[in-house]
This record gives structure tokens, C-alpha cells and sequence, in this order.
């Protein structure tokens, strides 16, 4: 029950919104109070979970097992600390337009993203996805213009054509498995998919296989087809980069995670080179990319790409590095929602994404510059970071894999990763101010969200309780790590 | 059977060789219409499922979609020598050549069953011909056009499968198409008023 109340308050919040009293600055109300209840339901969710437990809901379409605790959890948390951002926005008048369209989407959008999360059918979770999809992209250039209107067109022909791939996988997959001349009885469910004894047709499921990871690695940006990705998160408000790269980038992350943990039980070594070669690809062009980038949004965009080229070279080196992919995952969340969330606050107070007219933050925007700080160093992988602890696990276990030439290569291409950021986004903190006499100006209440994401990042790199620690092995082990 | 292949490729290539939006957008109601009838070839014993399945690619594959687009485009003409891709001997070449790379791809599938190697050769078809017309076009209604050009290929491999959605999902699934479909009127709009306000910019000095 409670589950499904999860998938329930947002839809309710946005309906909320036809009531005329609930609109207007109403609406804020709405959507903080949806997502707080929402914040609660996970965590009740999780509280009440039997570790190692498969529940099922709804005629078997939704699940509560370890991998949609974790990630529920994970969504909830970051789209609460979003909504407190929006509400701060909204509360100062920093967001025009019809403020109820945007909460409406907003809601509806994270309503698809928790049934994708819950569910067990992998047809179902594709059409979650899409309605996703559909929900968010004209939020991308709300209240903007024409660039962000292009940038969010060529993510909705990006992503349709990535998930059109994925669906076509599944049902190449499903040929291969022997369905069309009627060995057994075909199912999409995940439970059920599990009790098959063999993927059958070698040609049809490793054409499935290529055309799944490809489409879902286009959802999360992964090289080749990432250009969607830096104009995407450009251009979209920074509460909608926020919940592009840190919610919907989750659930997709969690269908990839799903079908390789499938897949996998029947051949370990299924799709390692296809990941990793992804992976590398992604992070070599997100290097050169940030090399020469002088918008810092973009630059934390392109480091999306790194991220999602690390998560995959992670997935590809399999093992014992799965536990380090997950706390990776979970971490990058975090930093992905803290970058940019502070850089809606620096672009509202400076009225510019371009890193060469900044210097000096600290001094007019000290609680924002040490945010963006803290997010820096943890997307660069600093201790005492979760992120940091995940790269390290990730980078032993490609030593302990015998996979040296890709872990030189990965260590050389990090350290210009990091030369790069660095040289470009200190001076924007440290630098001097070309006004020297400004005095600082910004309330806390702006950087509430990221404080919270930045004690949790840093909680993930010290100090995990056990059962975090228990239900992240969990989702390790259901990708055949350990 | 093998006409109604025919026919489909017909529905996706001609419309590359005539320079009229409304060709290519008559030629996506065809491929609906044509989806809808390679399906009742199928010969599957009615349920509900099918007769959803039917309704979603008749009423509106074949019908909702070229409705839509044409409404949309009342009032806004575009330019006369409008084609899907670029009109030159190469971009033909590579058209023909994506279309014979599908079909030799659908005989390395299937090997055995020509009947499944002529349906996953015109799937690979329209998914590659509709790559090639997002690849060659900046307009938003070509776009369009190569977009749902590919998704008739999806539905084509949809069909190839035996497996019969279940209901809640197929509803999901139609869902999201009637809501995308919606979703591009309201880019198509936006970006048709953004180019009309560009012109705009061009004549006035």
C-alpha cells in the first residue's frame, strides 16, 4: 500500500493544481508538501523492508526489492532538496511564467520516475520512461528562449529515439529467448524473465543486448550520442537540470542496472567490452570538452558525461567494482544536484554561465561559493566524498581485473579532467572580485538543499549505517559484484 | 503478405523522391494504414488486446498523426522546393544503399524464414531511412516526419513478435504515442513561430 501511495502524491499534488485556490503561490505549497509526504512514504518504505525480500504489487508490475529501495530513496531525497530550491525561487519572484504549469510537470514528471523505479515489467518501465520524458522536455525552456527551446527539442528527438532503441532491444531479446516459434511462454516480467533457462538464438539477443545498452546509454548521455546532453542542461532551469541529471538520470541508470543484472545471470561477461569501450569514449570526449569550456554550466554538464562514461567503464569492469558503481551512483546524485542548483543561484547574481567575466565569488557569495566548492571536490572524486570512494573502489578492482592499460588511461584522463576544472572554476571562487567593495549578499535559506546534499556526500565517504551499507550490497550483488 | 512489405517500403521511400510536405506527411498515414493491415495478415484470434492494437494503429498511426500534422501546418507554407532529403544523386545513392543494407540484414537474421527476413528487412529499412531524413533535416516538420518514420520500424519489429502486450501496457504505450504526438504539435508550433520571426528579421532592414 504504502508503495503505491509513493506513485499516488504526485499525481495528487498535480491535481491539486485544478483547484483555484491551489494555484498561484499556492502551488509552492503544493509542491514542497507533495514531496516532503513523498521524502516520508520512502523512508517508511525502506523502514519496513525485509532485507533480501521481493514484494509484489499490482498483478506483479511493481516491486519492492533492494535496488527500488535504494533508488526511490535516493530520488525522493534529491527531488525534496529541488523543491525547497524552487520554493526559495519562487518565494524571491527569481522564476517568472505560470508558476502551476511548472509544478504540475514537475510533479507528473517525478510520479513517471518513482513508477519506473517500482516497476517490474521491463515494457512498462519503458513507457514510464517516456512519459517521463514528455513530462519534463517543455520545462526545459520554461520561461526561456529560443536556445533552450531548440536544446530541449533535440532532447525530446534524442531521447525518443534512444528509448525506441531500448524497446526494440527488448523485443529482440525476447525473439532470441525462442518466444517466436513458442518453446515457452514469453514475459517481460523481470521475476519472470529470471526463471528462463537460456537467452536461446545468440544472434537475437546479442542484437537485443547492443540495441538496449545503446538506447539507454543515449538516455544517459553516453558517447556517441551525448550532444543533446551539454545544451539540454545549458539551457534548462538549473531545478530542471537538477532533476534531469540527478532523478530521471537515476532511473534510467536503474533499467541499465536491471538488464545487466539479468543478463548477467546468465553470462558474466556479457556486454563488458560494449560498456567499457562507451565508457571510455564518453570520458575522453567529456575531457576534451571541458578542456575547452568557458561556461560553467556546461563544464558540469560535460562532467555528466564523465560521470555516466565512468558509471558504465565501472558496469564493464563488473566484479567486485559493482559496489563502488553503486556508491558512485548514489554520490554523483548528490553532486549533480548540489553544482546545479548553486549555479541557479550564481547565474541569478551575476547575470551571466561565462566563467572568464567571474572572480572572487567567496566574497559576494560566500554561502554559494562554498557550495560550488564542496560540489567541485566532489565531483573531481576528493576525499572525504562518497564519490571519491566509489572512483577508488572502481579504479582497485580494474587493477585486481588485470584491466591496467584502460586504468592508466583512465588515471591520465582524470588528471586533465582535474587540471582542467580546476584552472577554470577556482579563479570564478578565489580570484579577485573586480569590485572589491561589494559586500556580501545572499541568505542561507538559497543553499539549504546543497548543505543537506553535501553532509550526505560527505556521510557517504566517512560513515554509512549498516543497513545503507547492506541494501547498497544488495543492489551490488544483483549486478554480480560482491 | 509480401505485398504489404512492398507497399510499406513504398510508404517510406517515395516520399523521399517528391518535394511536398503533404506527400510525406500522407505517406505516414499510409505506413499506419499498412501497419494496421500487415498485423490483421497475422491472423491472430480476436481479443481485446487486439482489437486496442488495431485501433491504436488505425485510428492513430493512420489517421490522428497526418491529422494533426496538417492541422498544425495550416497557414504556414513552407518553402516550395521542401524535400525530406537533400536532392542530389549521392543522398539517393545512400537512400537505396541504407534500404539493400536492411534487407541483407533481415536475410542474416532470419535465415531460414524469408517470410521474418522480409519483415525485419523493411523495419531496418524505415528505422535507417528515418535516420537519414532526422540527419539531412533542419526543419521541424521533416523532423517530425523522420521520427515517426523510425517508430513505424519499431512497430514493425513490435508486430514481428508473437508476444501480445498486456493490456495495461498497451494502453501505456498508446498513451505515450497520443502525448508525443501532442507534445511535437506544440514544438512544431513554437518553432515554426521562430522561424517566421526570423524572416521577419531577414526583410525588415
Amino acid at each position: 500500500m504504502i508503495p503505491a501511495l509513493c506513485a499516488i502524491v504526485p499525481i495528487l499534488g498535480a491535481l491539486l493544481l485544478l483547484i483555484p485556490q491551489c494555484r498561484g503561490r499556492a502551488s509552492a505549497a503544493v509542491l514542497i508538501g507533495s514531496s516532503f509526504v513523498e521524502t516520508v512514504l520512502a523512508g517508511t518504505v525502506a523502514w519496513s523492508w525485509t532485507p533480501g525480500s521481493s514484494e509484489y504489487l499490482l498483478d506483479r508490475y511493481f516491486v519492492v526489492d533492494a535496488s527500488s529501495v535504494l533508488f526511490l530513496g535516493l530520488i525522493s531525497i534529491v527531488f525534496f532538496g529541488i523543491t525547497v530550491y524552487v520554493c526559495h525561487r519562487l518565494s524571491t519572484r527569481l522564476m517568472p511564467g505560470p508558476i502551476e504549469s511548472f509544478v504540475a510537470r514537475s510533479l507528473l514528471f517525478f510520479a513517471t520516475c518513482v513508477m519506473a523505479v517500482l516497476c517490474n515489467h521491463l515494457q512498462a518501465m519503458w513507457v514510464f520512461l517516456e512519459l517521463g520524458t514528455l513530462a519534463i522536455a517543455p520545462l526545459i525552456f520554461y520561461a526561456r528562449g529560443t536556445s533552450a527551446l531548440k536544446a530541449s527539442w533535440k532532447y525530446l528527438q534524442f531521447s525518443v529515439i534512444g528509448l525506441g532503441f531500448n524497446f526494440v532491444g527488448l523485443l529482440c531479446l525476447a525473439r532470441g529467448m525462442g518466444g517466436a516459434h513458442g518453446e515457452h511462454e514469453l514475459t517481460f516480467f523481470l521475476d519472470g524473465l529470471q526463471q528462463i533457462p537460456t537467452l536461446g538464438e545468440p544472434m537475437w539477443w546479442k542484437l537485443g543486448l547492443t540495441l538496449m545498452v545503446f538506447g539507454l546509454g543515449t538516455k544517459l548521455g553516453l558517447a556517441p550520442m551525448y550532444s543533446w546532453l551539454p545544451d539540454a542542461y545549458d539551457e534548462a532551469p538549473p531545478s530542471i537540470a537538477a532533476m534531469l541529471s540527478a532523478v530521471q538520470f537515476n532511473c534510467v541508470i536503474l533499467a541499465l542496472f536491471r538488464a545487466v543484472g539479468l543478463l548477467r545471470s546468465f553470462d558474466p561477461e556479457l556486454i563488458s567490452n560494449e560498456l567499457i569501450a562507451m565508457g571510455l569514449l564518453s570520458i575522453s570526449v567529456a575531457a576534451l570538452h571541458i578542456i575547452k569550456s568557458n561556461n560553467y554550466k556546461r563544464l558540469i554538464a560535460y562532467a555528466s558525461i564523465n560521470h555516466a562514461g565512468t558509471i558504465a567503464l565501472g558496469l564493464g569492469v563488473g566484479k567486485n567494482a559493482a559496489y563502488g558503481v553503486v556508491l558512485y551512483v548514489v554520490s554523483n546524485a548528490f553532486v549533480k544536484a548540489v553544482l546545479f542548483l548553486t549555479c541557479g543561484n550564481i547565474t541569478a547574481h551575476f547575470g551571466t554561465n561565462q566563467i572568464s567575466a567571474l572572480r572572487g565569488m567567496i566574497r559576494v557569495m560566500p554561502f554559494s561559493a562554498l557550495t560550488f566548492m564542496l560540489g567541485i571536490f566532489a565531483l573531481l572524486g576528493f576525499a572525504p566524498f562518497g564519490s571519491f570512494l566509489g572512483e577508488v573502489i572502481m579504479l582497485s578492482n580494474m587493477v585486481e581485473g588485470r584491466y591496467l592499460a584502460i586504468f592508466f588511461f583512465i588515471c591520465i584522463v582524470l588528471t586533465v579532467i582535474l587540471v582542467a576544472t580546476g584552472r577554470s572554476l577556482f579563479p570564478m571562487i578565489w580570484g579577485e572580485a573586480p569590485d572589491e567593495t561589494a559586500q556580501p549578499h545572499e541568505p542561507i535559506w538559497s543553499n539549504v538543499s546543497s548543505l543537506l546534499f553535501i553532509l550526505i556526500l560527505v556521510s557517504l565517504g566517512i560513515y554509512t549505517p549498516a543497513s545503507v551499507t547492506n541494501l547498497m550490497n544488495e543492489v551490488a550483488a544483483s549486478l554480480g559484484g560482491r | 503478405m509480401t505485398n504489404l512489405f512492398i507497399a510499406y517500403v513504398a510508404a517510406f521511400f517515395l516520399p523521399l523522391l517528391f518535394h511536398s510536405w503533404r506527400v510525406a506527411v500522407l505517406g505516414l498515414g499510409a505506413q499506419g494504414l499498412l501497419l494496421g493491415l500487415i498485423l490483421a495478415a497475422h491472423d491472430q484470434p480476436m481479443s481485446p488486446q487486439l482489437m486496442f492494437e488495431y485501433a491504436s494503429l488505425f485510428l492513430i498511426r493512420a489517421v490522428f498523426i497526418p491529422w494533426c500534422l496538417f492541422r498544425w501546418m495550416k497557414g504556414h507554407e513552407l518553402p516550395p522546393d521542401f524535400s525530406l532529403i537533400a536532392k542530389n544523386l549521392i543522398q539517393w545513392m545512400i537512400a537505396f544503399l541504407l534500404l539493400v543494407e536492411a534487407f541483407v540484414f533481415g536475410a542474416e537474421m532470419s535465415p531460414g524464414d524469408p517470410h521474418e527476413a522480409l519483415q525485419v528487412g523493411t523495419a531496418a529499412g524505415s528505422v535507417l531511412i528515418g535516420m537519414l531524413v532526422l540527419a539531412n533535416q533542419t526543419h521541424p516538420l521533416g523532423q517530425i516526419v523522420g521520427l515517426f518514420m523510425v517508430e513505424g520500424g519499431f512497430t514493425l519489429v513490435e508486430l514481428l513478435s508473437p508476444h501480445i502486450m498486456p493490456f495495461p501496457v498497451a494502453i501505456g504505450t498508446s498513451l505515450a504515442v497520443v502525448i508525443f504526438v501532442l507534445t511535437c504539435g506544440q514544438y512544431l508550433r513554437r518553432l515554426l513561430a521562430i522561424s517566421g520571426s526570423v524572416a521577419e528579421e531577414k526583410i525588415v532592414p
